[in-house]
């Protein structure tokens, strides 16, 4: 008979005890694999927290954007093209200029091949007497985008004002107590309000808009334009210098003036908001650490106590299991076994006690881990999965962790088994 | 087989040191079937300790088949024992989650026998437990315990079983038994020393010996 003959059986005749000792070590090896299964499980979901946010942000960026791009038509990256002739300080103090170029230079522009400019807009603008209201106002000419040939069509900033049709500032439509589809006569030309505008706080307030060709016959300047508007060249950070090469190549006889503090502006705009958001998942990113920290000091605590409860509950056991069996170690040791057998018997069963208890453990972790996990986390059913979770190396250290547990637990107690003395225990019993 | 010279042993207890064993002397010849009487705490089970290599004596000699075991290593003992020495208790000792067959093999784990199974199975067939084989000790009846234990003891062909009140326990049919496997060993060639109250015990041994207060006191 070998001693493994041994341990078996005393293991089938004493179960419950045996079974007790298994429970115990799962317990510790559950805590500890639970434990580093439920902060798996955190990470993981952490992990798909900062996603979910980034992409958050990403979408969020992209919405941003597009109000920004609708909202800013007249900020943004945009650039005035004059007429070289034009005096700035007259354009800066009329806010239009009184030089004009020929309309076919917005058609040079659109066939050209810059790249930087998404959006032409050419147009006539004089401050006028309106006759028929004896009022100033600033009439737009305005034709609508022209469309650059040589680049992706976009979406147009601006939609055309239809032949025989007016739009209107907040001001003008208000003193006038026009609204849309009245009739209005300017310069003797009956027009149809197409759209009133809301207050804008501005010029605009005091802007009408016609088409450009209906402009340029009120105005007697057929064929003319006094500016080109480009809008949104390139991206908000482009360089202006390259914008402004470039136009001049293509235009020489022309100057070009940014529109630089309402690019700024906007640019601005985007970079706080997206500051803020980056600055929102950065707070997130912490609040998860946080709360990871607190978890891994609780579960270490959690884990130590278990362990130790139960090493000290394996070592009682293990007493236990010496005392219950002194009649057998005298006799065993009476017909020659010897100390190291002896040993040997108590210490195989520990490792068996390990063994077993590591691998219930090891199973009963991993559910609990998954299960508490997913739970306290409020996660998706299936977010955690035995495969996303499952570490090779932590099964394999808690194998081979637990029977040695066991064996330190029950070391003293196999050691008095192994040194008791027969004679004794014969007389005893 | 057994000599025991001049063996004296004390032991320290809460009112001073006993004195258990007093230059008591005695042998066993194989073939010889030695019974030792006395009153309780006359030092019978002590002297059957130290015949067995057991329990070291204060003072003496101890010889089994001409060595001393008390002069090797514990393992060496622990070997010499498994090889020479039978045991059988009052109180059985076997062990209780082993069926009758393992219990009987329970030597062979440590003595190399030829046919392990066969033997014991041999063995336990001789004390008609053939029925018993595969029970455990809890199944049985205490005189077939003690036959197991007479197995287990003789399944090393020892020279020498020791059987500290082997039938204290058993009816007298059951008691009877038991000396009369004792008889058939040492008829055999092996040699018994049995200490023993039961005064049925002479009508089996060869010798009798009293003990009385640690001393041999009479031989018959």
């Amino acid at each position: 008979m070998r001693i493994w003959r041994f341990v078996l059986k005393e293991i089938l005749y004493r179960k419950l005890g045996f079974l007790l000792g298994v429970i115990s070590i799962a317990a510790a090896v559950g805590a500890l694999v639970g434990a580093f299964t439920m902060l798996k499980a955190h990470d993981i979901h952490t992990e798909g927290i900062l996603e979910e946010a980034s992409a958050q942000i990403e979408a969020t960026m992209a919405d941003l954007n597009e109000d920004m791009r609708k909202a800013t038509l007249r900020l943004g990256f945009n650039v005035v093209i004059l007429p070289a002739e034009q005096d700035l300080g007259d354009w800066y103090t009329e806010d239009y200029g009184t030089k004009c170029m020929p309309e076919d230079y917005v058609h040079k522009l659109a066939q050209s091949t810059i790249v930087t400019v998404k959006h032409l807009l050419p147009s006539l603008q004089q401050k006028i007497k309106w006759p028929e209201t004896k009022r100033t106002i600033i009439l737009v000419g305005t034709r609508g985008e022209v469309p650059n040939m040589h680049s992706s069509p976009v979406q147009p900033l601006i939609q055309p004002v239809p032949e025989g049709t007016i739009v209107l500032g907040h001001e003008l439509h208000q003193s006038l107590e026009l609204s849309e589809g009245d009739s209005v006569r300017l310069m003797g030309t009956e027009f149809t309000v197409h759209k009133c505008h809301e207050e804008r706080g501005s010029k605009d307030d005091i802007t009408a808009w016609i088409h450009l060709s209906q402009a340029q016959k009120l105005l007697d300047k057929e064929g003319q334009i006094n500016a080109i508007l480009a809008l949104e060249c390139a991206c908000a950070w482009a360089d202006v210098d390259k914008v402004r090469s470039e136009i001049m190549t293509i235009l020489p006889d022309t100057q070009v003036v940014e529109k630089g503090g309402q690019a700024l502006a906007r640019a601005e705009a985007r970079v706080s908001a997206k500051e803020a958001q980056v600055a929102a998942l950065e707070q997130d990113k912490q609040n998860r650490t946080w709360l990871r920290t607190s978890r891994e000091s609780f579960a270490s605590r959690l884990v130590v106590i278990v362990m130790a409860a139960s090493l000290i509950w394996i070592g009682f056991l293990a007493f236990s299991n010496v005392r219950e069996r002194r009649s057998e170690i005298g006799i065993l040791r009476a017909i020659g076994f010897r100390a190291g057998q002896i040993l040997a018997i108590f210490v195989s069963k520990a490792v068996v006690m390990g063994l077993l208890g590591g691998l219930v453990g090891i199973a009963a972790g991993l559910y609990t881990g998954i299960t508490i996990g997913a739970n306290v986390d409020q996660m998706q059913a299936g977010a955690v999965t035995l495969s996303n979770v499952a570490d090779l190396r932590l099964a394999i250290l808690a194998v081979v962790l637990a029977p040695f547990l066991c064996v330190v637990a029950s070391w003293i107690p196999s050691m008095i088994a192994a040194g008791q003395d027969p004679a004794d225990i014969l007389q005893q019993e | 087989m057994l000599e025991l010279k001049q063996i004296s042993k004390i032991f320290s207890g809460p009112q001073g040191p006993v004195r258990v064993l007093s230059e008591s002397c005695l042998s066993v010849k194989p073939g010889e079937f030695v019974a030792v009487h006395g009153p309780s705490g006359c030092g019978k089970s002590t002297m059957l300790l130290i015949a067995g290599g057991l329990l070291a004596p204060g003072k003496g000699k101890v010889l089994i088949d001409g060595q001393d075991p008390y002069k090797m290593a514990p393992n060496q003992r622990c070997g010499f024992r498994a090889g020479k020495l039978g045991f059988v208790f009052q109180q059985f000792h076997l062990v209780p989650y082993l069926t009758v067959l393992e219990n009987v093999l329970t030597i062979a784990t440590v003595n190399r026998i030829e046919n392990p199974s066969r033997r014991a199975k041999e063995l336990i067939s001789h004390f008609s437990l053939d029925h018993r084989m595969n029970h455990l000790p809890s199944q049985l009846s205490t005189g077939e315990r003690q036959r197991v234990a007479l197995a287990r003891a003789l399944f090393n062909n020892p020279k020498l079983i020791l059987a500290d009140e082997p039938t204290g326990n058993l009816d007298e049919k059951n008691a009877a038994m038991v000396f009369e496997y004792l008889a058939e060993f040492t008829a055999n060639g092996g040699a018994v020393l049995v200490v023993t109250h039961d005064v049925k015990a002479a009508k089996y041994a060869h010798r009798t010996v009293h003990l009385k207060d640690g001393k041999v006191v009479q031989e018959s």
